[in-house]
């Protein structure tokens, strides 16, 4: 994995969190959790590095 | 010992609470014996351990036992028959004169607070009477020796200049409603509740726990029902309700709301009939995305906007370990500054303030008064003018007076500023390779960024958009779901009525080139400025706080002392 990819997952991180803290604030603790375990999701596929941008 | 009566066994447990120091209080129809620092309930409740231990030391009988229960009732008749009526409060105390005020303090002793001097008293032997307890057992330690200016300085360190607020006078008067006012609560009657206004993360709850770790009473208060508030926030100091959205409130937590600024008796029935009252009121915070809408609670409510959450105070978990850390030192520098508002002359507090500009909150004149009392008594120990007072104080009636009125018509900028917040980590999720939901791809579309944009000399970014597609993006993304219109027309009559405090909705009249109507769309552009406010912009704009350099100790303070 490179410096890119690293900083391409913590921007994923952060832009999760923040979709997900919204959701939680509108009540909507479902898709809170869905949008973080898509996150979990997307930062383990193997395929994630190489994802063409 | 088991072959003695239950009044001898009684006896000889009362004979060895006495003989180790202690000594019975009544309250009400309760008695409890005062062992060690700590108040122990005369009663046989299996749960009741404390008691059970004193007694199995002294008789060798359990309290499950029955005759165990009969030494026991024996025990409360003969300490009833010596306990002293004292006076139990939890947090701090003010005496009825209003001229002591007791904290606890570490090692079971209290701080007797005068305007001569601070003093550690034994608990409950004090001219007051008073038996006062931490709510969460977490006194601090007092240190006579300490500097007071090092510690006012901590203190501003990490629980004022760290508040997001958008106006940085306001920090202050969050610090002395939150950090200062609930030790000295009972010299207002009338008490006005604060609210942490904004959008989601921009520092609002962090903002306010600061001053709950501070005062050892841990987290915020989330998810919790009226009943609870009801039942355990007698005492608590500072009561702070995280995420308290329209949605939530209910009459009844309304009506508990209005208990906590008003006072009033408040009463609930047991379910034997008995009665439960609250003898005591928090100091009320309130932390919200869309703000009040009961009229009679605004009346009640200063909104501080919050939004400025400056990079370096974005790591709350280490604010709140470094204050847990100086806690003691903070505490014991914020005694002397509560000395420093016994000491003063209410009335030259009040000469004072019929100088500056008007108070918006005519009704809370006396809480106003106090606050103002605290931040005179703030500036002396921290060796600053009370000009340098007198210029935050006026900066909090000129600029806090009109953000809390029409609160009503502000809830949908509210939401449409949270569905482009979204947008903003939607648009950062796909350009970075996340997968997007069906909801989260229906707002990334609905709306085209410009950014860059300038109008009336701001920069920012414009968002076109149509009322009807940002309408659907938003419902289908559960924003605001409760006050949005319910179709496009409504939604469009919404943006078109404008005032809106931070974001500007723009028409076809205002930019032809980007907002023309294109196959029967009605485009509509959302404007919002680039985040400009810096900690410097602000402080000198406003001219809210002194230059770095404090004047000095000569040219002090007019003494204000009574």
């Amino acid at each position: 994995m490179t410096p890119n990819d690293i900083d391409r997952q913590l921007k994923l991180i952060d832009a999760s969190r923040k979709i997900a803290t919204i959701y939680t604030h509108y009540g909507q603790i479902l898709a809170a959790q869905k949008e973080l375990s898509s996150l979990g999701r997307t930062l383990q596929a193997p395929s994630f590095s190489r994802r063409a941008l | 010992m088991t072959q003695v009566t239950p009044e001898k066994a009684a006896r000889i447990v009362v004979e060895g609470i006495l003989k180790e120091g202690g000594k019975f209080i009544r309250s009400g129809e309760r008695v409890y014996a005062l062992v060690g620092g700590k108040r122990i309930l005369v009663s046989p409740s299996f749960e009741n351990t404390a008691y059970a231990a004193i007694q199995i030391k002294y008789s060798g009988v359990a309290t499950a036992e029955v005759k165990g229960r009969a030494i026991c009732q024996h025990v409360a008749v003969l300490g009833s028959h010596q306990a002293a009526e004292l006076w139990l409060a939890r947090f701090s105390a003010l005496s009825n004169d209003k001229t002591r005020l007791y904290l606890p303090v570490e090692g079971g002793d209290l701080l007797e607070i005068t305007a001569n001097g601070l003093t550690r008293v034994p608990n409950g032997a004090n001219p007051s009477s008073i038996w006062l307890e931490h709510p969460q057992e977490r006194p601090f330690d007092f240190r006579a020796d300490c500097d007071v200016s090092e510690a006012l300085k901590k203190f501003e360190e990490l629980c004022v200049q760290t508040q997001a607020c958008t106006v940085s006078g306001h920090r202050w008067l969050v610090a002395m409603h939150e950090g200062l006012m609930p030790y000295v609560r009972d010299h207002a009657a009338a008490r006005m509740l604060f609210e942490h206004s904004g959008p989601s993360q921009h520092g609002k709850t962090s903002g306010a726990q600061r001053f709950t770790k501070l005062h050892g009473l841990g987290e915020v208060l989330g998810d919790v029902s009226t009943a609870y508030l009801r039942n355990n926030c007698d005492g608590i100091g500072l009561m702070v309700l995280d995420n308290k959205e329209q949605a939530s409130y209910g009459q009844d937590l309304i009506n508990f709301l209005l208990f906590t600024a008003t006072g009033a008796r408040h009463g609930r029935s047991n379910q034997d009939g008995s009665a439960r009252e609250m003898g005591d009121r928090p100091i009320g915070v309130l932390t919200s995305i869309e703000g009040l809408y009961k009229q009679e609670l605004q009346k009640r409510t200063v909104c501080i906007p919050y939004g400025a959450l400056s990079e370096k105070h974005r790591d709350r978990d280490y604010i709140e370990e470094q204050i847990d850390l100086h806690r003691d030192l903070i505490l014991s520098g914020i005694c002397h500054v509560l000395r420093q508002f016994l000491a003063m002359d209410p009335e030259k507090v009040q000469e004072r303030l019929k100088e500056l500009p008007k108070s918006p909150w005519p009704e809370f004149q006396g809480y106003v008064r106090v606050l103002a009392r605290l931040l005179y008594a703030y500036a002396i120990e921290r060796k600053s003018s009370l000009a340098w007072a007198d210029q935050i104080i006026g900066g909090w009636f000129q600029t806090l007076g009109p953000a809390s009125v029409g609160r009503d018509e502000d809830v949908i900028e509210t939401h449409v500023f949270q569905a482009l917040e979204l947008y903003e980590a939607i648009r950062t999720k796909q350009e970075n390779g996340g997968d997007l939901s069906p909801a989260n791809r229906t707002l990334f579309n609905a709306i085209e960024p410009i950014e860059d944009y300038e109008i009336g000399g701001k920069h920012g970014t414009l968002h076109v958009t149509s009322a009807s597609r940002l309408l659907g993006a938003m419902q289908l993304n559960n924003i605001g779901l409760r006050d949005l219109p319910k179709n496009a027309s409504g939604m469009g009559r919404r943006l078109d009525s404008g005032g809106w405090r931070e974001l500007c909705v723009l028409k076809e009249s205002d930019d032809k080139q980007l907002l023309g109507r294109t196959s029967g769309q009605r485009k509509i552009g959302i404007f919002r400025p680039e985040e400009t406010s810096t900690e410097e912009h602000e402080v000198h704009s406003l001219g809210l706080i002194p230059s770095a350099k404090s004047p000095p100790v000569g040219e002090l303070s007019i003494p204000m002392t009574g």
